[in-house]
């Protein structure tokens, strides 16, 4: 099983689910969300939020059932071994491509802002090389940093909250003129940006203590996601007028570029280089799950680390290869959807399983 | 092994740091200050440009502009002619000011600043005026002091915003109310005479300019707006009988404002905006003197009643600029969203009743009576 000195704290929990989170996503979610639910959009933003903390609370009660087992290593006991190493395999593939996703979603946000000049392939190395570094320590190495980077995050709320200067609250007015089938559809846009709590499936056993410790932890990074992302879209709600927003693919940097101080100007740059950190911890999470998988489909119950460079070169690899901007917005829908599945729909059914044939840990483990 | 990785990792570090893909150096950026658009005669689109200059001799540095004009099809084309003609790269990355002759601002002026908000290097604070005549006199003119020319509308610009008789505005605040609907903006106007000055405020519907306001009208108009700068003030006539001319006169300087704006729909179209603006304000000149209380309340009545005559000009001159500056369209369609459908903003604007009441207050008049 897992080895205590391995092991973090419910604490590290909170930030390592929370800055998996937040990542890349936020740039782009209210211009995204806004698209269906207009001025709505903030309320489509906690919706998704509680409909995440819905698919936390399945994920919880799944893991409760096997406290020291990761979902790579249940996997098999609930569905055999065959079928079992295929959803293992499926998970990993999933991890991977959302790393990619990260990646290119990162990397034209950078060439688009900053580097225009730089080769992608540069941007990419440069960001895969520090994830390496980081995953292929332990568990624990990376949720201390994770804790340390999270304090970009409120340096980010600060700049943000220099917007209110000059807000509009009228744009947002009168609230619910989306509706609710708008609102809800808003719902799902936002929800890719919510996904990063799926690691309480692979470091359940890992976190020290009670599962009733781990269910708040998660409920607790889960909820500064919601507010922090419900804040930022709300801003960009209020600093934009609506057909404004139509034009904007990054309303949250449009509004930091356009602040300025008498000493500083041209702010979206320190709020893309404290973003970049925000968003390699958010990759990091993933390869960490996805070397995870890879390293258990080999031999079970083994250790990320070995796996890990093999993890970073395959993302490397397929994100190089795959930056076609049309086949990037393909894979962006695509993942939307495979988001519930993964997140939802596979462990909702694993728990449906584990219940009606009364599979828990003890049982499991005598097979 | 070890040794290698490392040898490997130096040489690899050492192809990064020879240089950047993105670097810009300021040496070799030709850095414009303000930049002007015109209609040219033959309906292409004029730029000028001043260009800083830096000339160095043994006594010190003396910057100086370099001035430079083309004309092209769209801001973009102007700028890839211009480069042609100026040593080094032109970057608009620090662009202080962006003025608009006055015939180029009543056509349209998105398509021009299009660019600023595309290019990612723009400088969206830059500050927004409107020329009387063309912004190529504007810039080419030779002013008196040794300000540069640049610094000049940029410091003439901020400090009329200090004083309330400019909105605050820069190319990014523009584009919301640009955009949308149901509001407005305003920015400076310049008169070029000798010199430039702050003649009022010019008012747009959507992106065209289709008015004006003097500086008296444009500060009530900014109050009216609840946007109160550091200072304000007015001077009015108020005593017909007074001996000297000066006497007649009194300057006050708002100190606060309270601005109640509401907006009333009867029926389906009737639409009535009640605007009550409340001033708090300091009597800083008047020479005939003894403000005691019948004087003041004299004095409030009257400058409650002159300023309330002045604010029903200003939203006369709004409606027929077809000005939504008060953002009425906005509160009809947060408050009266079904009302709002039935509404063709364009035509129904001028039909809206605004009942302007302005109450003045002199609450303080400075260290004697």
């Amino acid at each position: 099983m897992s080895n205590t000195e391995y092991q973090i704290t419910p604490g590290q929990l909170v930030f390592l689910i929370t800055q998996t989170q937040i990542g890349v996503g936020l740039l782009g979610l209210t211009s995204k969300v806004h698209n269906v639910a207009k001025g709505d959009a903030w309320i489509s933003v906690l919706l998704a939020g509680m409909l995440a903390h819905l698919f936390i609370f399945v994920m919880w009660c799944l893991s409760r059932r096997f406290p020291s087992f990761t979902l790579y290593d249940y996997l098999p006991v609930l569905l055999g071994k065959y079928i079992g190493k295929f959803i293992q395999f499926v998970y990993t593939a999933y991890f991977i491509l959302v790393a990619s996703y990260i990646i290119l979603q990162f990397s034209s946000t950078f060439h688009d802002w900053v580097l225009s000049n730089t080769p992608r392939w540069i941007i990419m190395g440069i960001i895969s090389g520090v994830c390496l570094y980081l995953i292929r320590e332990s568990l624990r190495t990376i949720a201390r940093f994770f804790v340390l980077v999270f304090f970009c995050n409120i340096a980010v709320i600060i700049i943000t909250a220099y917007a209110y200067l000059h807000v509009n609250f009228l744009y947002i007015l009168p609230v619910g003129q989306a509706g609710i089938w708008k609102i809800t559809e808003g719902a799902h846009y936002a929800m890719n940006a919510f996904a990063g709590y799926e690691l309480l499936l692979i470091t359940f056993p890992l976190v020290e203590g009670g599962s009733a410790g781990k269910l708040k932890a998660a409920t607790l990074a889960n909820l500064f996601t919601a507010v922090l992302y419900t804040f930022a879209v709300f801003t960009s709600l209020i600093v934009f007028s609506p057909p404004e927003m139509e034009l904007l693919p990054q309303p949250l940097l449009y509004m930091v570029k356009a602040l300025t101080f008498s000493v500083f100007e041209r702010l979206d740059l320190y709020f893309l280089s404290l973003w970049a950190v925000v968003t390699t911890t958010s990759l990091m999470g993933y390869m960490f799950m996805a070397s995870k998988g890879l390293a258990n489909l080999f031999r079970a119950q083994s250790n990320h680390q070995n796996a890990a460079p093999y993890t970073v070169a395959l993302v490397f690899i397929i994100v190089v290869f795959f930056q076609n901007p049309l086949l990037i917005d393909v894979f962006g829908k695509i993942l939307s959807i495979a988001n519930y599945v993964f997140l939802f729909g596979i462990p909702f059914v694993l728990f449906m399983i584990s219940i009606l044939f009364k599979v828990t840990e003890v049982r499991g483990s005598t097979e | 092994m070890r040794l290698g990785i490392i040898l490997f990792a130096a040489c690899f570090i050492a192809m990064l740091l020879s240089g950047c893909w993105d670097q810009q150096l300021l040496k070799d950026d030709r850095i414009v200050y303000i930049v002007g658009f015109d209609l040219g005669s033959d309906g292409k689109l004029q730029t000028t440009t001043a260009i800083l200059d830096v000339s160095g001799s043994q006594k010190g540095m003396k910057p100086f502009s370099e001035i430079h004009t083309v004309s092209g099809y769209t801001s973009r084309h102007n700028r890839e002619i211009m480069d042609l003609e100026v040593p080094g790269r032109v970057s608009a990355s620090k662009v202080l000011v962006i003025l608009f002759g006055e015939a180029l601002a009543r056509k349209h002026i998105y398509p021009v600043l299009d660019v600023f908000y595309r290019d990612p290097r723009s400088a969206l604070n830059a500050k927004v005026a409107v020329i009387e005549g063309t912004t190529r006199d504007a810039i080419t003119m030779k002013l008196t002091g040794t300000k540069l020319i640049s610094e000049h509308y940029n410091k003439l610009i901020k400090s009329a915003e200090k004083a309330t008789n400019v909105p605050n505005v820069n190319i990014q605040f523009i584009c919301s109310p640009l955009l949308d609907q149901g509001d407005d903006f305003a920015v400076p106007y310049i008169k070029i005479a000798k010199t430039p000055s702050i003649n009022g405020i010019a008012l747009f519907n959507g992106d065209k300019m289709t008015g004006t306001l003097s500086r008296e009208e444009s500060m009530l108009y900014l109050l009216m707006a609840d946007k109160l700068s550091k200072t304000a003030s007015f001077t009015f006539e108020v005593n017909k009988e007074g001996k000297q001319n000066p006497e007649k006169y009194i300057s006050i300087d708002v100190q606060s404002i309270k601005r109640k704006l509401k907006v009333n729909v009867q029926g389906n179209r009737k639409i009535q905006v009640p605007l009550d603006l409340n001033l708090k304000v300091n009597a800083i000149e008047y020479p005939k003197n003894h403000l005691t209380k019948q004087i003041l309340d004299r004095l409030n009545k009257k400058l409650s009643k002159e300023l309330t005559r002045k604010a029903q000009v200003v939203t006369q001159k709004m409606q027929k600029a077809n000005h939504d500056g008060f953002g009425i369209g906005r509160r009809i369609m947060a408050y009266y969203p079904n009302t709002w459908k039935n509404l063709n903003w364009k035509e129904d604007y001028r039909k809206v009743e605004f009942v302007p009441k302005v109450t003045v207050e002199i609450v303080t008049h400075g260290i004697m009576n």
